[in-house]
C-alpha cells in the first residue's frame, strides 16, 4: 500500500525534539503517501507553520524552550493557522494532560509509544474533518 | 434499697472538693496543674510535628511519583523509536520496494534496494536500545544513592587510559553531530583515587550530556590534570550554556515533569554528582548562557602509601 506522495499530497508538519522519533515519523508518513516537513522546537513549529501552512501538525508536547502547549495556543490564536488541525503527541500518560491538551486547542491526543498505523489513521481523520477545498494542488 | 446510688456521696463533700479546687492552692495541686499545662503543650507540639512529618512523607511520595513519571516519560521516546523501527523493518520485509521517486532515496535505491532504510533503522534501534539501558542503569544508581547504598571499589586509577577509553566510546556519538571530541591529559597527571568503573561511567555520562546540548559542528574537550593534591577532570563544550537558575537545580532529582531544565534534564547529572561524592570527590559546573559549559570533577590523587 505504498502510495506515491505527489505535490497534491497533504503536508504534515512533524514537531518533535527527539531526532530519531522525528525522522522516523517523517519517514513513515512519507511512505504512507504524505509530504512531510519537520521542526524540532516550539518556535520552529510556529515559524514553519506560518511559512508552509501545513494540512496537519503533529506536535510533541514536551519541547525545549517554547513548549508544545504554548506553540499550540499561539497557532490556534492566529487567524492564519487556527484552521490547521493539531495532533498532540506526548510521553505523558496522565489523564490531566489530555484535558489540558484539548483546552490548549489540540484536536487529537496520542501517547507515545504510538503505533505508526494509529498515527496515520488519526491524521487521515483530521484531514477528513477539514472543510473541502484544501490546499493548493 | 440499701445500695448506694451516685447521689449517696454527700453533696457537701462534693461541694467542699470543688471549693478546694476553685481556689488557688499552693503546693502539690499547683505543681500538678503546671505539669498538666506542660503536658498539654508538649502534646500540642508533638501533634504539630506529626502533622509536619505526615506532610513531608506525602511530599516524598508525590516526589517519587513525579520521579517515576519523569522516568516513564523519558523511556517513551526510545521505546517509540524501537516500535516504529521494528514496524518499518517488518513492513520492508514483506517485499514492498521503497518508492523510487522519493527524493531521500537517491541513486542508492536503484543499486542496493533495501540497504539505506534498513541501515538507518537498525542504527536508530541501536541508539534507542543504548539509551534505554543507560536510563535503566541511572534509575538503579539513583535509587541506591537515595537510599545511601551506592557501593564503590576504591583503587589508584590511571588517568590517561580512562580518558582515552571514554573518548573512544563516545566518538561515534560525537561524529553523528560532526562535533570535534578530543582528550587532553596533562603530562604531570598522577593516578586518581576512585572506583574505576564508576569514574568511567561519570566521564561518559558528562560527555554524552555535552554532546546532547552542543549543536552540530561544535567542539568538546575532555581534560585531566593534577591540581595540588587532586586530579581534576573536565568536560568543556560549546553548547548553549546554563543559567544560574538552572545550575542551582542541575544536580538534583527532577522534581516535576513540567519544570525540567535544558542541560541536565533527567537523572544522569544527579547520578554523576552522587557517584563522585560517594567516592570522596566533588563535581561542579562553570557555565554562562551563550558561553558553553565546563563540568569538573575532582578526585584525591592516589597517594604512594596506598596499595594498588
Amino acid at each position: 500500500m505504498a502510495e506515491q506522495s505527489s505535490d497534491s499530497s497533504p503536508l504534515v508538519l512533524v514537531v518533535d525534539d527527539f531526532q530519531d522519533n522525528r525522522e522516523m515519523f517523517a519517514e513513515f508518513l512519507s511512505l504512507s503517501g504524505f509530504r512531510v516537513a519537520e521542526a524540532s522546537t516550539g518556535r520552529e513549529a510556529i515559524d514553519r507553520s506560518f511559512e508552509l501552512l501545513p494540512d496537519v501538525i503533529l506536535m510533541d508536547l514536551s519541547l525545549p524552550e517554547l513548549d508544545g502547549w504554548e506553540a499550540t495556543r499561539q497557532l490556534k490564536n492566529d487567524p492564519r493557522t487556527q484552521h490547521i488541525p493539531i495532533v498532540a503527541l506526548t510521553g505523558h500518560a496522565l489523564a490531566d494532560h489530555s484535558r489540558e491538551a484539548r483546552e490548549a486547542g489540540c484536536d487529537a491526543f496520542l501517547t507515545k509509544p504510538c503505533l505508526p498505523e494509529v498515527l496515520v489513521v488519526e491524521i487521515r481523520k483530521m484531514l477528513e474533518r477539514k472543510p473541502s477545498g484544501g490546499t493548493k494542488a | 434499697m440499701s445500695m448506694s446510688s451516685p447521689q449517696a456521696k454527700p453533696p457537701t463533700a462534693m461541694r467542699r472538693a470543688s471549693r478546694i479546687t476553685s481556689r488557688t492552692v499552693d503546693g502539690p495541686e499547683r505543681a500538678a496543674a503546671r505539669s498538666r499545662t506542660a503536658l498539654e503543650r508538649e502534646h500540642r507540639r508533638l501533634s504539630l510535628l506529626c502533622a509536619g512529618l505526615k506532610e513531608s512523607a506525602e511530599e516524598a511520595e508525590r516526589a517519587q511519583g513525579e520521579l517515576l513519571a519523569v522516568l516513564s516519560h523519558d523511556l517513551r521516546n526510545p521505546l517509540s523509536v524501537i516500535l516504529m523501527s521494528t514496524r518499518m523493518l517488518s513492513n520492508s520485509n514483506t517485499g514492498r520496494p521503497p518508492p523510487l521517486s522519493s527524493p531521500q532515496r537517491g541513486a542508492e535505491a536503484a543499486d542496493t534496494g533495501w540497504e539505506p532504510p534498513n541501515r538507518r533503522l537498525i542504527d536508530a534501534l541501536s541508539r534507542a536500545a543504548e539509551e534505554l539501558s543507560n536510563l535503566a542503569q541511572d534509575m538503579s544508581d539513583a535509587g541506591r544513592l537515595e537510599a545511601g547504598r551506592l557501593s564503590v571499589a576504591m583503587e589508584a586509577v590511571d588517568v590517561a587510559p580512562l580518558v582515552a577509553h571514554a573518548v573512544t566510546v563516545m566518538r561515534a556519538h560525537a561524529d553523528a553531530k560532526n562535533i570535534r571530541l578530543k582528550g587532553e591529559v596533562a603530562d604531570d597527571v598522577r593516578p586518581a583515587f576512585g572506583d574505576r568503573d564508576r569514574m568511567t561511567r561519570v566521564l561518559i555520562n558528562l560527555i554524552g550530556n555535552a554532546i546532547k546540548f552542543t549543536p552540530k559542528n561544535g567542539a568538546i574537550t575532555v581534560r585531566a590534570r593534577f591540581n595540588e593534591r587532586e586530579v581534576w577532570f573536565s568536560v568543556q563544550d560549546t553548547g548553549q550554556g546554563i543559567s544560574a537558575e538552572q545550575r542551582a537545580q542541575l544536580f538534583t532529582l527532577p522534581k516535576s515533569t513540567r519544570t525540567r531544565v535544558g542541560q541536565g534534564a533527567g537523572l544522569s547529572l544527579f547520578v554523576a554528582h552522587g557517584t563522585v561524592e560517594a567516592q570522596g570527590g566533588r563535581l561542579w559546573v562553570e557555565s554562562e548562557p551563550g558561553q558553553g559549559s565546563t563540568f569538573f570533577f575532582a578526585h584525591p590523587a592516589a597517594s604512594e602509601d596506598r596499595t594498588l
